[in-house]
């Protein structure tokens, strides 16, 4: 992924704080570039809410870690919420990001993906400087101890196990090893135990070092705060941060080609029979991710759905989704299906197949009218809050062009029956497939 | 957005108007408990997805055909007693989606295959709900805590399967009556002339209201501490719910000083106690919160705290969490901590307006405590004048952890003995 702008600069603009680029504009959104050490900032304003949501995004995530690493990009956004050296200088013993949420109120929170890894805050407006200080704080003066690490890693194994407790969550993390054998999607983002039982403090900090810088990051600014206090605070706090000389490291990774289905299965006391079925898929936000996105409302959303008619009108399933994981490189779009009762996994995946080689243009044009309208309703309750508005750019962000956003309901309007029936033999290429059954027993 | 509230003997209707909104949320709600049963509960979860299964001269299929071409939706629940419409879509499409929602609720169909498909469905769900720990967790401590009758309490699945079997039309039209005949609750948000429209359909559809009354019974019992167990061998963390009744309903003096000592102790993430020792200080488990659930103006809900730990970890973490709650009870709440709770409080009163949704939700919370909105701002106001010595009055008064029901579900069978004797310590 490039970590330079990729816009040309458009026409000279004249900036109310001096010491920035606007290399882009589109829907609303501007985009600017901090001369001093190649930051990004994307602003969107949304006036009268009095509320404001910050969301920085680093472009680094669990594709970015090395085998018997993983989940270390997971963990380090845990650890980012411990006291920084800024805190340290003032004898604080909770971070400052954690005194935000403490002493305010404000929503905190992070999450880490396979390319990226995101912070952000929403609070009333007033505390805008206080929130930008402390991101600028946190990008370069992390401070790792052994005494801060024990017990986060001990709640992130917690993490870990709530989720590995989850049979569909079981099941998909065995598929993804199995059908990226090279690329580093092949590993959940959370990592295996035995993985995080072992990071150290020295580890974590060389990632820190590495990844962690201005350059590899797009500050965003949604919500009822003017442009010009938006940059001074963002200037003020962020140009002291050098970037390190040494080039971005990132892995390039062309996953082998693959012969033929890959097939998993989870084995476990259970009541639960679950069939997931995968397909590699080419990355977000692509015109054909865009596609498969609508293709897979049309199977599995709503009881109108091709897939809730196909298995649970009839009794065979209890629920169909699809899911599509927003990655920038080639990832699996995967179709789940829970059993019911007394239902095989072989029955089921054949009658999976079987409706989606059924599926023809005349069948599919008025679900394609239909996905169309809902999804346009989704869009517009998600850009109805700066926090939803924030999130769903994160996603365009780091895969790389966030203009999509704007340029969404425009590519979805233009999806015809012809291209969306085109995309099904996707999913009925053995070559890009990978399926994994839940099968709960009994002893 | 503008907030205006009207009531009439047959509907109240609360509203957030916003003139540029191109979108609308509508939510119609009413108390129709009168009784609780396992025959009935299952027609409440039959009757939901059935009213969305054809109506008037539409087919299930042309019905959701046509409400699927407007990108709108219509969700329909019963859940503690409580009937709620959903209604979602943009701002374009009010007119087509209300006239859909009115033909749902005047003349649905509860034809004889549909309602076959759906008992299959429920049935197949409820299966699947064997393996829900935390929500199993959940449901065993509320059924310690309130009757049978109550709404709060929670049939089993072999219980309720046999039930939703015996399901005809006739149970799914009884209760329908009793939908139309309640006094409905109302919440919406659009610009002006969307609720316009929407108040016209609320005319219409309660002209058969006949009574704001609740019939119901409403049983909460004495603290009873006890370990409740429910294996689930197939997940790695054993959830947790811990609480015990608080006999005060929401317009009880003593429940906005206790709503706020819960929130000090877990409701507002890691500001909270629970969240900065349990979580953060000593790694037990990734989530831990305390809550006030289920208080109604006039009837008693309770406390509870929702976790979970690592097998290996459980004792450890009950202690951790037993030990704030007796910290909390013994020693109170400091100034600092109370002011500062107050600003938490504030805040997340400001980020409301962050979004239409959100506001209405909030709404809609305390419309359907038949609050004014003249009684919403006070109610929210009065968190900024409690007292310290209200606060930690009340914590003595209904939190005493040695009344706490611990109710666990998951991977149990390696540490039953040692949480039983953990149990044998609290009392």
């Amino acid at each position: 992924m490039s970590t330079t702008p990729r816009k040309k600069p458009a026409q000279k603009v004249i900036l109310p704080v001096s010491g920035f680029t606007q290399v882009h504009s589109a829907g609303g959104i501007k985009e600017y570039v901090l001369k001093a050490n190649g930051l990004r900032v994307l602003y969107h304003r949304r006036p009268l809410t009095n509320v404001v949501t910050t969301n920085l995004t680093y472009f680094v995530g669990s594709r970015d870690e090395a085998r018997g690493e993983t989940g270390m990009a997971h963990m380090l956004e845990h650890m980012l919420f411990k006291p920084t050296e800024a805190d340290l200088k003032t004898k604080a013993e909770v971070s400052a990001s954690m005194r935000f949420d403490q002493e305010t109120g404000c929503i905190l929170n992070a999450n880490t993906w396979k390319d990226r890894t995101t912070y952000y805050f929403s609070y009333p407006s007033s505390y805008f400087e206080r929130a930008i200080k402390i991101e600028a704080e946190r990008m370069n003066g992390v401070v790792l101890t052994e005494a801060s690490l024990v017990p986060e890693r001990s709640s992130v194994l917690s993490e870990h196990d709530m989720y590995q407790g989850d049979p569909y969550y079981a099941v998909y993390a065995t598929m993804l090893g199995a059908a990226f054998y090279a690329h580093p999607y092949g590993h959940p983002t959370i990592g295996h135990r035995a993985d995080i039982e072992r990071y150290t403090t020295a580890t974590l900090e060389r990632f820190y070092r590495l990844y962690y810088r201005p350059d590899n990051a797009v500050l965003m600014v949604v919500g009822d705060v003017d442009l010009k206090v938006a940059l001074t605070q963002i200037k003020k706090h962020f140009t002291s941060i050098t970037p390190p000389k040494a080039s971005i490291p990132r892995f390039s990774i062309i996953e082998p080609k693959q012969e033929g289905v890959r097939r998993v299965s989870v084995v476990r006391p259970s009541s639960m029979q679950i069939l997931s079925i995968g397909s590699k898929q080419p990355g977000f936000p692509s015109e054909h991710s865009l596609v498969l996105n609508v293709l897979f409302d049309v199977l599995t959303d709503g009881h109108e759905s091709v897939l809730y008619r196909a298995l649970v009108d009839s009794g065979l399933a209890t629920s169909v989704e699809g899911s599509i994981e927003p990655a920038s490189e080639e990832n699996l779009a995967i179709l789940t299906v829970t059993l019911a009762e007394g239902v095989t996994h072989q029955a089921v995946e054949e009658k999976v197949f079987a409706a989606l080689r059924q599926l023809d243009q005349k069948t599919l044009a008025p679900l394609l009218k239909k996905a169309k309208a809902k999804i346009l309703t989704d869009e517009e309750f998600l850009r109805d809050s700066s926090l939803s508005i924030a999130a769903e750019l994160t996603e365009y962000a780091a895969a790389g062009d966030w203009t999509i956003f704007t340029k969404t309901l425009d590519i979805l309007e233009s999806i015809s029956v012809k291209r969306l029936h085109a995309a099904i033999p996707t999913l009925l290429n053995p070559n890009t497939q990978t399926i994994g059954y839940f099968i709960g027993t009994t002893a | 957005m503008k907030t205006h509230l009207q009531k009439n003997e047959y509907y109240s209707f609360a509203t957030l108007t916003e003139s540029r909104l191109q979108i609308m949320v509508c939510y119609f709600s009413a108390d129709i408990h009168q009784e609780r049963s396992a025959r009935r509960r299952a027609a409440e979860l039959v009757y939901t997805e059935a009213l969305l299964a054809g109506a008037g001269p539409h087919s299930r299929a042309v019905f959701l055909d046509a409400l699927n071409t407007l990108g709108a939706s219509i969700t329909a629940t019963i859940s503690d007693g409580v009937f709620t419409l959903h209604l979602r879509g943009r701002a374009a499409v009010a007119q087509k989606l209300l006239g859909l929602v009115e033909t749902m609720m005047s003349e649905p169909l509860f034809s004889t295959n549909e309602l076959a498909r759906i008992k299959q469905n429920l049935i197949n769900t409820i299966k699947e709900q064997k393996e829900n720990s935390a929500a199993i967790a959940h449901e065993h401590l509320r059924n310690s805590l309130y009757g049978a009758e109550d709404r709060r309490y929670i049939y089993g699945e072999d219980e309720l399967i046999a039930a939703v079997t015996a399901i005809s039309a006739k149970d799914l039209r009884a209760l329908h009556t009793v939908v139309r005949q309640s006094y409905a609750t109302c919440s919406a948000a659009g610009n002006s002339a969307t609720l316009t429209l929407i108040k016209k359909s609320i005319s219409k559809l309660t002209k058969q209201a006949k009574s704001a009354e609740v019939t119901g019974f409403h049983q909460q019992k004495p603290p009873n501490p006890t370990l409740l167990f429910h294996s689930v061998p197939s997940r790695q963390n054993i959830d947790f719910s811990l609480g015990l009744p608080v006999p005060i309903t929401l317009s009880h003096p003593d429940y906005i000083p206790l709503s706020f000592a819960v929130r000090v102790l877990g409701g507002a993430g890691f500001a909270s106690r629970l969240m900065n020792t349990v979580r953060e200080e000593q790694g037990l488990t990734y989530d831990i919160h305390s809550r006030l659930e289920t208080f109604q103006s006039d009837e008693q809900g309770y406390f509870r705290i929702g976790t979970y730990f690592a097998p290996d970890k459980a004792v450890e973490g009950l202690i951790s969490t037993f030990r704030e709650l007796t910290r909390l009870y013994e020693d109170g709440i400091g100034a600092d901590e109370m002011n500062r709770h107050k600003v938490i409080y504030q805040t997340k009163l400001a980020l409301l307006t962050d979004g239409t949704s959100r506001q209405l939700n909030d709404l809609h919370s305390y419309h359907m405590q038949k609050f004014t909105l003249k009684e919403i701002t006070e109610f929210k106001s009065r968190a900024a004048t409690i007292t310290l010595e209200e606060v930690n009055d009340v914590v003595k008064r209904y939190l005493d952890p040695t009344w706490l029901t611990v109710s666990g579900a998951g991977p149990i069978s390696s540490v039953k003995k040692s949480l039983e004797e953990f149990m044998k310590t609290v009392s």
